[in-house]
């Protein structure tokens, strides 16, 4: 039988045989634990704990900032003793609270159980909101802020995301053959917010246990498993919506504009957590991978830990990273150092080592249109890259670069080596610098 | 140049002649990295990946784009990347100015060759960790001649107007971080200064 697709795409090597046979492993905790206050798309936090302060497991020591924005909490019961700036895996350091764990690990007294069934929807969003959830794919947009769509745009088709193409990540696989029952949960509960008409849970066919599984405990439910053919980037939300609903997203529209809302499934398990026993968002299941860390596994760790704690747990180095991601290799963020804390969206931690990186000089275009082929939003990366390259901002939007969802497949392909995500991001700056400076 | 003005419809401003300057002499041999970069050949492109891949927040990143944005040729490369502008070439247009990332790029007067080579704002002890010829806010080129050099923020700058006297803090310097360019462009540049000793002309 044929599995549905989408156009364009590429087949890296997945390299899920690290990890994918690995139970989630828990992970001790540090001595310090470093909670940034942005970690999602969003307004970042703002601390309302003081320096000396003891806090609790889940108590909230940043409070959300505006709609966009979720609150941020503490990921163990101890004692802040810092709140400063601290380097982020975004690349700068930015304001977090440092917390000393106490090794009690403590829940905040006020989590109780809730009877879904007795909640409103707002009621149920609002603890969603609450709880800072935020999407656990990597994006990490707030959650809450998904749920309330405007009354003009329904939603009719609610898609969550088993997808997890990108290579070598484990953690959505493991969570749904582990964790199913808090993600189908998670997934009733979405439901009852968007009262959609057709409800799909789409996995990629590498992860036959997880199709089976869930097809099992979802055989009398209105939900459907719908497996999809392996391609990268298969878990992309437009692509998923093309895959399972034929529907294109608009260029410069959401989801919503279609009809359709998606949510990673390791977000639907967070959702359990928030509205059934009042628990914040302060944990996530972590593939820590590569070929340069010597055990890899799937971890459960605890917003706020270093990666070189993580480094630890896994049983240290092979030799010196060449590269440290946090993510998957596609569209992972490369970081300076291990002396970064794991936030919520990290669901991967790559350790490669200096002979896995590819680091051919720029050679020049040969309009092979390896690129076009590859280009999941049917754009043509090496245009637009080489209308970025010239500084040609008008003729970089006329090419749509501001569609380009930054998967990467165009800068794999090619066999130049050119850097053509990069390019295209310095092309999408300067639109986007452009419209501001039109608006002063 | 008034009645070229009124042609145009600009008002003619009489200002001295300027000619810009990086003020940074932390080439790679001198100045460290905090990672490696590999990508795409441009500044402003290198300063968007965690703030640039040199340690020094404030310094050149020798990755050319303020050369290929000076239409008149007047800015070089050493072999060792670092931007040097030269003071006769350059007619003042601030292209290299606007499209640098670090802000490192500076219009001075012509007139002022002295120039306190460094953009770190940081404490001396951590710019003496990233770089060897970085300003570390001693204060010693403001003690020497106080009217010449400001020090703000851990950083001196030379006061352009009053600056008859600022080569004589030259020597004092621990970190050698200041230069008078008539006596010579930074190391690794081909740039020679025109010699302003007058006896020639006689």
């Amino acid at each position: 039988m044929k599995l549905r697709t989408f156009k364009g795409g590429i087949h890296p090597p997945d390299n899920k045989h690290w990890t994918s046979h690995k139970a989630i492993e828990d992970c001790p905790l540090p001595d310090e634990m470093v909670v940034p206050l942005s970690q999602h798309i969003g307004a970042p936090s703002v601390a309302c704990v003081e320096v000396g302060q003891h806090v609790a497991k889940g108590q909230e020591i940043g409070s959300a900032k505006g709609f966009v924005s979720v609150p941020v909490h503490a990921s163990t019961s101890g004692e802040v003793v810092a709140i400063e700036n601290r380097p982020h895996p975004f690349g700068t350091s930015l304001p977090a609270v440092v917390i000393k764990p106490d090794g009690e690990d403590s829940w905040s007294s006020n989590l109780q159980f809730t009877d879904p069934g007795s909640l409103t929807s707002d009621e149920l969003i609002e603890k969603v909101r609450q709880a800072g959830v935020v999407g656990m794919g990597g994006a990490a947009f707030p959650a809450h802020v998904k749920m309330s769509p405007p009354p003009e745009k329904p939603i009719h088709t609610l898609l969550f995301n088993g997808v997890e193409c990108e290579p070598y990540l484990t953690s959505d696989h493991r969570m749904m053959l582990e964790e199913s029952e808090r993600v189908l949960q998670g997934v009733a509960l979405l439901q009852y917010v968007y009262g959609a008409e057709r409800v799909v849970i789409g996995i990629e066919a590498n992860k036959p246990d997880a199709i089976a599984l869930l097809e099992k405990q979802c055989a009398d439910a209105p939900v459907e498993i719908l497996p999809l053919q392996v391609k990268y980037p298969q878990g992309a939300e437009k692509q998923l919506i093309f895959a399972a609903t034929g529907r294109e997203v608009p260029s410069g529209g959401l989801p919503m504009d279609v009809g359709v809302a998606v949510h990673n499934v390791s977000t639907a398990a967070a959702v359990t957590d928030a509205v059934m026993l009042g628990r914040p968002l302060i944990e996530r299941v972590c593939t820590v991978t590569g070929p340069a860390i010597k055990e890899p596994k799937n971890l459960r760790i605890r917003i706020g830990m270093p990666l070189f704690h993580l480094v630890e747990v896994c049983g240290g180095l092979v030799e010196e990273p060449g590269k440290i991601i946090l993510g998957g290799p596609m569209m992972g963020f490369t970081q300076v150092g291990f002396d970064v804390p794991v936030i919520r969206g990290s669901s991967g931690l790559l350790l490669l080592r200096e002979e896995d990186i590819a680091n051919s000089p720029e050679g020049p275009c040969i309009r092979c249109a390896r690129c076009v082929q590859a280009c999941p939003m049917n754009l043509m990366p090496t245009t637009i890259a080489a209308y970025a390259r010239r500084d040609l901002v008008e003729e970089t939007e006329e090419y749509c670069a501001m569609d380009c969802i930054e998967c990467g497949s165009c800068s794999y392909v090619c066999p130049a080596s050119i850097p053509l995500v990069q390019l295209i991001r310095h092309g999408k700056a300067a639109v986007l610098a452009k419209k501001r400076n039109a608006l002063l | 140049m008034t009645k070229l003005a009124r042609i145009l419809g600009v008002e003619a401003i009489v200002m001295a002649r300027q000619t810009a300057v990086v003020l940074c002499q932390g080439d790679n041999r001198k100045a460290q990295l905090k990672f490696r970069y590999l990508g795409l050949e441009d500044c402003n492109a290198a300063q968007r990946i965690a703030g640039g891949p040199k340690a020094c927040p404030g310094g050149c990143l020798g990755l050319a784009s303020c050369q290929r944005a000076c239409p008149f040729d007047a800015i070089e490369m050493t072999a060792d990347g670092l931007a040097v502008i030269s003071r006769e070439k350059c007619t003042g247009c601030r292209k290299c100015v606007a499209v640098c990332p670090r802000n490192v790029i500076r219009m001075t007067p012509y007139e002022s060759s002295v120039h306190v080579m460094c953009n770190s704002h940081d404490k001396g002890a951590a710019v003496r960790k990233y770089c060897q010829v970085g300003c570390i806010g001693c204060h010693i080129c403001h003690k020497t001649v106080p009217e010449a050099y400001k020090v703000e923020d851990f950083l001196a700058t030379v006061v352009y107007e009053q600056d008859a006297q600022a080569f004589e803090a030259i020597p004092k310097c621990p970190t050698k971080c200041i230069r008078d360019f008539n006596e010579g462009y930074p190391e690794g540049s081909t740039f020679l200064p025109i010699n302003n000793d007058k006896s020639d002309a006689a």
